[in-house]
């Protein structure tokens, strides 16, 4: 069975980020290893292609997006992994960043799988024994049809200059929805907390 | 140790597979295979327990739906994320031709004989597949060998 972790014990991460100055993309970077304590959580939003409402999620999860209004196009934009992934990225666990309680906060692309992967992911940590470490957040619920058509229009077809107004639209239409979904989410990870401590 | 074989479905040729790996299963009879086909046990999305080996090595059977290799992927990240290694768990993505009828009968309505096709459809494939199956297994055991 998988080991259990000590207090304080490091957890080396590989990911790899992307290097963000204002709403200018520039250079990916690689992070070899984020010294991660024991007792904090890995809190994974996964939707379709990991580009556009799990990155949202994770962007307000994090704080990188207001929660009391709705952001503009260009603040999304200016969102690590906005509306900037490809078919590589489908399956690969993206770091976002760490919360304030220094929760490691991810995105995933899952393709058609929907709610099912968020089983997969808890049922592979429960048997590791790390199931408390974990909690996949499923965001397609809030997803319309608006961010469906422009993140196809945008990402598969690769017509960037339609479909990104367009799930910009959308993702705003969704915003509160989102917001309410990090709120919760933000909330069982203190309920867990409290149980583990 | 933990074993995962992953496919498409968690109840068919991955299953196969953890039985060769366990030394249940030599021949393509699958008539006493515990889950065969029994598409229900695979429908939550979380791993199958299908036994443990002599050398304490848990085996399981997952079903991830078409696109195995990205699932793989996003396995073996979460577990690196979580600070294992492939000596904790093996990821093992098991994979035949005509595994998309297997996938496609397994969903067909039981009101319209759906168990009875699947139960039909996939042993008819998977006995012609065995060979590969055993392959995969093969190949895994060696790997196994070669990393302790």
């Amino acid at each position: 069975m998988g080991r259990s972790t000590s207090r304080l014990a490091p957890v080396f991460l590989a990911c790899t980020t992307s290097v963000y100055f204002g709403a200018k993309r520039t250079a990916h970077l690689s992070i070899k290893t984020i010294i991660q304590e024991d007792g904090f959580m890995h809190i994974i939003y996964h939707c379709f292609g990991g580009a556009h409402s799990s990155v949202t999620a994770a962007a307000l999860h994090l704080g990188l997006l207001p929660k009391d209004r709705l952001p503009t196009l260009e603040e999304l934009m200016a969102v690590p992994y906005f509306d900037n992934t490809d078919n590589s990225d489908f399956g690969s666990i993206r770091f976002m960043g760490l919360d304030e309680y220094k929760n490691a906060v991810y995105v995933l692309g899952k393709k058609s799988l929907g709610d099912r992967f968020t089983n997969i992911i808890h049922g592979t940590a429960e048997m590791l024994g790390a199931r408390h470490q974990v909690l996949a957040v499923n965001t397609m619920p809030n997803v319309n049809w608006l961010m469906k058509i422009g993140g196809f229009i945008s990402r598969r077809i690769g017509m960037v200059f339609l479909g990104r107004p367009l799930v910009g639209v959308g993702t705003r239409k969704a915003f509160f929805a989102l917001v309410n979904l990090v709120e919760i989410t933000r909330l069982q990870t203190m309920d867990r907390r409290q149980v583990d401590s | 140790m933990n074993i995962m074989f992953i496919s498409n479905t968690g109840v068919h040729h991955a299953l196969i597979a953890a039985n060769i790996f366990l030394g249940r299963l030599h021949n393509p009879n699958f008539r006493y295979i515990k889950g065969f086909c029994d598409v229900a046990h695979d429908k939550s999305g979380f791993p199958i327990y299908i036994g443990e080996d002599n050398q304490s090595r848990k085996v399981y059977t997952l079903g991830v739906g078409k696109d195995v290799l990205m699932a793989k992927k996003t396995l073996e990240d979460l577990r690196d994320i979580l600070g294992f290694t492939e000596r904790e768990l093996v990821i093992e993505p098991v994979s035949v031709p005509g595994e998309s009828l297997i996938k496609f009968c397994s969903r067909w309505p039981k009101i319209l004989g759906g168990a009875h096709l699947n139960a039909l459809v996939s042993t008819y494939i998977l006995r012609r597949q065995f060979h590969v199956i055993q392959k995969t297994v093969e190949d895994l055991q060696g790997r196994l060998k070669e990393m302790h």
